[in-house]
């Protein structure tokens, strides 16, 4: 979802854990990817829990996501 | 979020992180009641007095946490975006403490009176309006005369607000039968030494959770709870720039919580676009969060310049050298009125009919109706009037 979501090349070099802003991830490449994952897990994340570190790495993305889905549940 | 920025820029204090978890959890769940049914929002008192809020601007000394204006705003903004009825009531408090704190330093018998307002965290409430004066609070008719020991008179007050609930009130009043209606001092009178008279209902548009009634009050206290220093003094210094300042802040929070809506409105609608390959989101969001820095940083920047001026006179006593410009307040009044509510109002328009629609989640009609009534508490055309006349003589009168 990241890699269709953004601009980003992600590559097998590119670990769970890696900086994905590093890796040129921007700010607009985080709302399609939030639009997109709040849409297939049918989450809503509330503002104030919207925050760069979120999208900075898969890790992190997955956790945010572990989190509503099962809160949603 | 401990560590994150507030919305003026800086990193938000231990107190602000503990008054957002205490406001998210038993605040903002009961706004919704407090508006609908016009009741004080008892919840948002409690926490404000564990928090030891309702001291904030009294010096340690005195038994406050000694805070400075930016900080009162940010209190006032925090507590606007769950609830602006409770941030009124806060923001209405603050500046009564305030300019009874600057009218009476060195006077022992007010001070243990502020003492007891940190000690217990007691709510002040402001009796300045007078029927047959209108909102005019540099005029009064009631005369406030000390007789012997004792201050007794009586005052209707069109909008007196959270009387009921309220542990004392400041009220103005003439100096003597022969004095003239601007010749005011200030009298605090606890609940055990008033009596109130409800005259009608408050049943407004906005803001109904600051349960503003008129009333009559009748107070029989001692000659030392009367502050003899010209209110005129105190309201330049002290009661009008501090109003204004809380009052745009507590404004700027509501619009906040409507921008808050808007975007996550947006979002929601994100997700067609993004199916049909349209461009995402909505640039009027752009707009309206202009509007809401632009006001940020307005307040901000009058915080700071009043509160340098509360330095430079931090009582009565050093305020007759030192300048004030008492058009700055109306200037902000106007702005922080008027930005605030076309926020709001935008925000209506990009969440569309569930921001109309009082039950749905994206609902912003507290936030317009509330934010409305930041053109009527000392009206916009009242200050325009005077501004008006003030400032033929330029800014620096």
């Amino acid at each position: 979802m990241i890699a269709e979501n953004s601009e980003l090349e992600l590559t097998d070099a590119i670990s769970n854990d890696d900086d994905l802003f590093a890796a040129g991830m921007q700010s607009l490449d985080c709302v399609r990817i939030l639009v997109a994952v709040e849409d297939e897990f049918e989450i809503e994340l509330p503002n104030d829990r919207i925050d760069r570190s979120i999208f900075s790495s898969v890790t992190n993305l997955t956790a945010v996501v572990a989190e509503f889905t099962s809160e949603a549940g | 979020m401990a560590g994150a920025a507030s919305p003026f820029g800086h990193e938000k204090s231990e107190l602000i992180i503990q008054l957002e978890a205490a406001a998210d959890e038993r605040i903002a769940p009961n706004a919704k009641d407090v508006d609908k049914n016009s009741r004080f929002p008892q919840e948002a008192l409690d926490v404000m007095k564990e928090l030891k809020i309702l001291s904030s601007s009294l010096p340690t000394e005195l038994g406050g946490l000694g805070l400075k204006l930016p900080q009162l705003s940010e209190i006032a903004s925090t507590l606007g975006r769950r609830c602006g009825a409770s941030a009124m009531v806060f923001a209405m408090h603050e500046s009564q403490i305030e300019s009874m704190r600057f009218g009476s330093v060195g006077d022992s018998h007010v001070e243990a009176i502020l003492r007891d307002f940190a000690q217990n965290q007691k709510l002040v409430a402001s009796v300045t309006s007078e029927a047959g004066i209108g909102g005019n609070i540099r005029a009064s008719q009631t005369v406030a005369e000390a007789g012997g020991d004792r201050v007794i008179f009586e005052k209707q007050s069109p909008t007196l607000s959270y009387a009921e609930y309220a542990d004392g009130f400041l009220i103005t009043a003439r100096r003597s039968e022969d004095a003239s209606q601007s010749d005011q001092v200030l009298v605090y009178a606890s609940k055990e030494e008033t009596e109130l008279e409800k005259l009608g209902v408050w049943d407004m548009m906005g803001m109904r959770g600051t349960c503003s009634p008129p009333f009559k009050v009748s107070v029989d206290v001692p000659a030392g709870n009367l502050i003899d220093v010209p209110f005129g003094l105190i309201s330049t210094h002290r009661m009008v720039p501090w109003s204004h300042i809380l009052w745009a802040s507590t404004w700027e929070g509501i619009a906040t919580s409507a921008f808050d809506k808007a975007a996550h409105a947006t979002r929601k609608k994100a997700k067609k676009q993004m199916a049909a390959g349209e461009p995402l989101g909505d640039p009027r969001l752009s707009d309206a969060y202009s509007t809401l820095q632009a006001l940020r940083g307005l307040i901000y920047e009058f915080a700071r310049v009043f509160q340098a001026q509360a330095d430079a006179a931090p009582d009565y006593k050093a305020a007759e050298e030192t300048k004030v410009l008492i058009s700055d307040a109306m200037a902000l009044k106007l702005n922080a009125s008027m930005m605030a509510s076309s926020v709001a109002e935008l925000c209506l328009e990009i969440i569309g009919m569930p921001g109309y629609s009082e039950g749905a989640p994206a609902s912003v009609s507290r936030e317009v109706r509330d934010l409305m009534g930041a053109r009527m508490m000392v009206s916009n055309d009242r200050l325009r009037k005077t501004g008006g006349e003030l400032l033929m003589m330029g800014t620096e009168v």
